[in-house]
């Protein structure tokens, strides 16, 4: 018999001694207690959750001051007439308007209507330089203000102001 | 001979929940502060078709906030003429009375001073107004801001989101 014939043992046969308090606990993964963790995450999540409003985008328009003085308006005066339109508070409350164009019999009730006839004018003349003078009543509220600006950018006339409030 | 049951712990994955969780967290902090920043509470117009662009944001060196004394609130039972008054003016988080033209324009020409001379020409100011205020109230700001050498505006309005 030679030392190749020995049948060589495997090494998972191999005995090892191991006392029996460690044979007895198994492999404990070390791990930080998550349950507080989550449960202040959560609460962080329920108080932004609750307390974030949303908000709806805003963005600006480019826009002249007014200036002071009488008849004072930021708009560049060139030879065509200008395109004067004053907002006329409506209702008890004041919490509508209605548009009066320079030239226009009828009253304007609506934004739209506003801006066809904002267009017909810059075509009349082949020209966006015309300017467009808001002339705002006191009591007008902002909103419709802002509607008529909105109207003539809309337009794409290049030379808006505001003439003091009537 | 009866088998023997293995104890498997089925435990629930929490990671990838807990991530979700801290995003969302850090999402609501980012948001939170960036919106409330130098905006008050208040409900700006929105004209039909609006052409307002937040593009025009990166212009802006001081925002005036116009608000009544019911700021965001839009309630019927609101009364439209105390609705239509402005209770405050707010120029960078600072509360000014409404009619307290000198405080106003000083601190927009303590702006202007701030810069340079070449910046001084692109200075502009937003008119951040509730949409319910008259115009009256809205014309002192403009008029305050022109007096004090501010050459240029823009309007805050609701921005189409669609387009």
């Amino acid at each position: 018999m030679t030392a190749m014939d020995i049948p060589q043992e495997q090494e998972t046969q191999t005995t090892h001694y191991e006392p029996l308090r460690k044979q007895r606990q198994p492999d404990k993964k070390m791990q930080p207690p998550m349950t507080p963790m989550i449960d202040v995450t959560f609460q962080l999540l329920l108080f932004f959750l609750l307390t974030f409003t949303f908000r709806e985008a805003e963005g600006q328009i480019r826009g002249s001051l007014p200036k002071r003085g009488s008849g004072g308006v930021a708009a560049k005066e060139t030879l065509t007439q200008p395109i004067r339109i004053h907002i006329l508070p409506t209702g008890r409350a004041r919490d509508g308007a209605s548009y009066e164009v320079e030239g226009v019999h009828e009253r304007i009730e609506d934004a739209d209507t506003l801006f066809s006839h904002m267009i017909k004018r810059r075509d009349a003349v082949n020209s966006t330089e015309i300017p467009v003078i808001i002339k705002p009543d006191a009591f007008v509220r902002w909103n419709f203000v802002v509607e008529v600006f909105n109207q003539a950018v809309r337009a794409k006339f290049e030379n808006i102001g505001f003439a003091p409030a009537s | 001979m009866a088998k023997r049951k293995q104890q498997d712990n089925v435990e629930f994955n929490m990671t990838p929940m807990i991530d979700v969780t801290f995003q969302l967290i850090i999402f609501f902090i980012i948001a939170g502060t960036i919106v409330s920043d130098e905006l008050e509470a208040l409900k700006v117009p929105e004209p039909t078709n609006t052409i307002a662009r937040e593009e025009f944001n990166e212009d802006t060196n001081i925002i005036v906030n116009i608000v009544s004394k019911y700021g965001d609130e839009d309630r019927d039972d609101i009364d439209p003429v105390m609705a239509s008054r402005a209770d405050a003016w707010y120029v960078r988080r600072e509360k000014i009375d409404v009619g307290d033209i000198e405080t106003l324009s000083s601190r927009f020409k303590a702006a202007v001073e701030k810069l340079s001379e070449k910046d001084r020409e692109k200075f502009t100011i937003e008119i951040r107004s509730d949409y319910r205020i008259k115009y009256a109230d809205v014309e002192t700001v403009m008029l305050a801001a022109a007096d004090a050498g501010v050459p240029k505006m823009n309007i805050t309005a609701i921005v189409d989101t669609r387009q």
